[in-house]
């Protein structure tokens, strides 16, 4: 689906690479969770992935971006959003500001798509549908909150049906369950053949949806595995993600000679309870 | 400093109320997590702290103040509140002046206001950036900005809205220490968050919010012994539930030691 060779990238003005020789091969249906510190580059792989960089921020770029195999550089970005949608952080750049209601805004994309208008209702409703914002079509984009309008970004690049869709923090004004349920939304759509790479701080989360986990650093990537690997890895704290309190526990477990030295360390729920059971067993 | 909420109702609109016969007492020093569904009320409720939101019927104290009294520049004196969007209160060219901004407005004399801008920058990690622009920086860290120019205040007590959105576990972990500072201090905490592992480690109490009313105040150990089926309740107490222990467990270590005192013979 998408490929990156050794890509850097410097902003312009900035005084080091926001993204250092990042290679990375994604292939359709994977869901890819992306984690780091601040500053760590998450924003900017994504914007890699979906040609703005460079098309729209500037600056020194080396090595390339291939979607579909096609170098994203020659590509323009209305080439590129009929494959690649991307939601960004802060749904405030995202909403067009200039559509009175939140159905116009989720049209907005598909009119310069020059989707015949026929075909448009019944996408727009369901992508309102599916981010939970049929009860608000008629809203003004300005008055709904913040998790509102995050559901109103997503809608809005959702109905454009890309086959690669790049979500960067996209609930993080949402409530726990109101996150939960929308990026399992998303989730099914993999059976469709979607491709999701997703940036996140939340890892009980990531540890639910990813097919793969990535932690970038210093604009490199550090890890790149399954979720039960890359999780559970005693380095995590050191790219500054606070490692699941499930890990944590059975590490401290194990310190104290509770969890067998060799047994793998839950990333989940499940597994923790299953692998904690066992210590109680043994003891009894 | 005492907080207490009396029977408070408050509604943008005639048919949305926000807040339904609200009551609270928050003890001084102690630290508040509020928690709830987006809508619930939480940020309504904090912002009737500081008197920017006047309930339409019942009353706020804050110490001996009723916030109806005091004009909302005189309740800063008392109540530090930090927005949830950073971006609602960033005003300065400098994140030193960002900071120095509410102590000078209260009239603090410079000597004051600068040791107090040089201490916030040291609790939020910030010192390196106290010349840059504020709008230079990330949101997370424009987000520390405003922690920053809340604890410059000195105020008694302080009130932080969804703090831990966004932050990373570097941040995260400032956010731990400056609280534990504040703790020591004695300054009254309200945290509005959805972390609530994050809660669970750091605060003493659990309020719960739906639909503007009360759901849940307890102290947190018992807060969520009843929680255990709750998906959302904090990964520790989910786990506790699910091994069937009986006495709290909050954090890991606590469920460890836990575990060490079921497993002995």
């Amino acid at each position: 689906m998408i490929e990156l060779e050794a890509l850097s990238f410097t902003y312009i003005g900035g005084n080091r690479p926001a993204l250092q020789a990042v290679s990375l091969s994604v292939a359709a249906g994977e869901f890819v969770v992306v984690l780091g510190a601040n500053g760590a580059g998450k924003t900017s792989l994504c914007h890699a992935l979906t040609g703005y960089i460079p098309h729209f921020y500037r600056g020194q770029l080396t090595g390339q971006a291939r979607l579909d195999g096609r170098n994203t550089q020659s590509l323009s970005l209305a080439e590129i959003v009929e494959v690649a949608g991307q939601v960004f952080q802060n749904p405030a750049n995202q909403i067009s500001g200039v559509r009175l209601t939140v159905s116009e805004e989720v049209a907005f994309g598909l009119e310069n798509l020059a989707v015949p208008a026929a075909a448009m209702p019944a996408r727009i409703k369901a992508a309102l549908a599916l981010t939970g914002l049929s009860a608000l079509a008629d809203r003004s984009p300005y008055a709904l909150s913040g998790g509102e309008q995050q559901r109103l970004a997503l809608a809005s690049v959702l109905v454009m049906q890309p086959r690669l869709l790049v979500l960067d923090e996209p609930t993080s004004m949402l409530d726990p369950q109101g996150a939960r349920d929308i990026l399992l939304a998303v989730a099914a759509l993999r059976q469709t053949g979607l491709t999701v790479v997703l940036a996140e701080h939340r890892l009980e989360l990531a540890a639910a949806l990813a097919s793969r986990v990535i932690v970038l650093a210093d604009g490199r990537i550090v890890r790149d595995g399954a979720p039960q690997e890359v999780l559970a890895d005693p380095a995590l704290e050191d790219y500054g993600l606070i490692p699941l309190r499930y890990t944590q526990a059975a590490r401290l477990a194990q310190a104290r000679g509770l969890w067998p030295a060799q047994a793998p360390m839950p990333v989940t729920l499940e597994s923790a309870a299953a692998g904690f059971r066992r210590v109680l067993r043994g003891a009894a | 400093m005492r907080i207490r909420l009396e029977d408070v109702h408050y509604a943008y609109r005639p048919d949305q109320p926000a807040l339904r016969g609200l009551t609270l007492v928050i003890e001084p020093g102690e630290q508040v997590a509020l928690a709830g569904p987006n809508g619930s009320g939480k940020s309504t409720l904090a912002r009737c702290l500081n008197g920017l939101v006047q309930p339409q019927q019942g009353q706020v104290w804050v110490g001996d103040w009723n916030t109806r009294t005091q004009p909302v520049f005189a309740m800063a004196q008392r109540v530090a509140y930090v927005f949830q969007n950073p971006d609602e209160q960033l005003c300065q060219r400098t994140v030193a002046d960002e900071v120095a901004f509410g102590p000078r407005q209260l009239g603090r004399p410079a000597a004051a206001c600068q040791a107090a801008v040089v201490e916030a920058l040291h609790w939020t990690g910030l010192s390196a950036q106290a010349r840059a622009h504020p709008y230079d920086l990330s949101l997370s860290d424009r987000k520390l900005v405003a922690v920053a120019s809340a604890l410059a205040m000195e105020a008694p007590s302080l009130v932080l809205d969804e703090p831990t959105a966004g932050l990373d576990g570097f941040q995260l972990r400032r956010l731990e220490r400056l609280l534990a500072e504040q703790r020591r201090r004695g300054v009254t905490v309200l945290v509005i968050t959805h972390d609530l592992d994050f809660a669970a480690e750091n605060l003493d109490r659990l309020v719960q919010l739906s639909a503007g009313r009360l759901v849940q105040d307890a102290p947190l150990p018992a807060a969520w012994i009843a929680a255990a089926e709750d998906p959302f309740a904090p990964q520790m107490v989910r786990l506790a539930g699910q091994l069937g222990l009986t006495g709290p467990a909050l954090t890991p270590k606590t469920l460890v030691a836990q575990l060490t005192s079921e497993a002995q013979p």
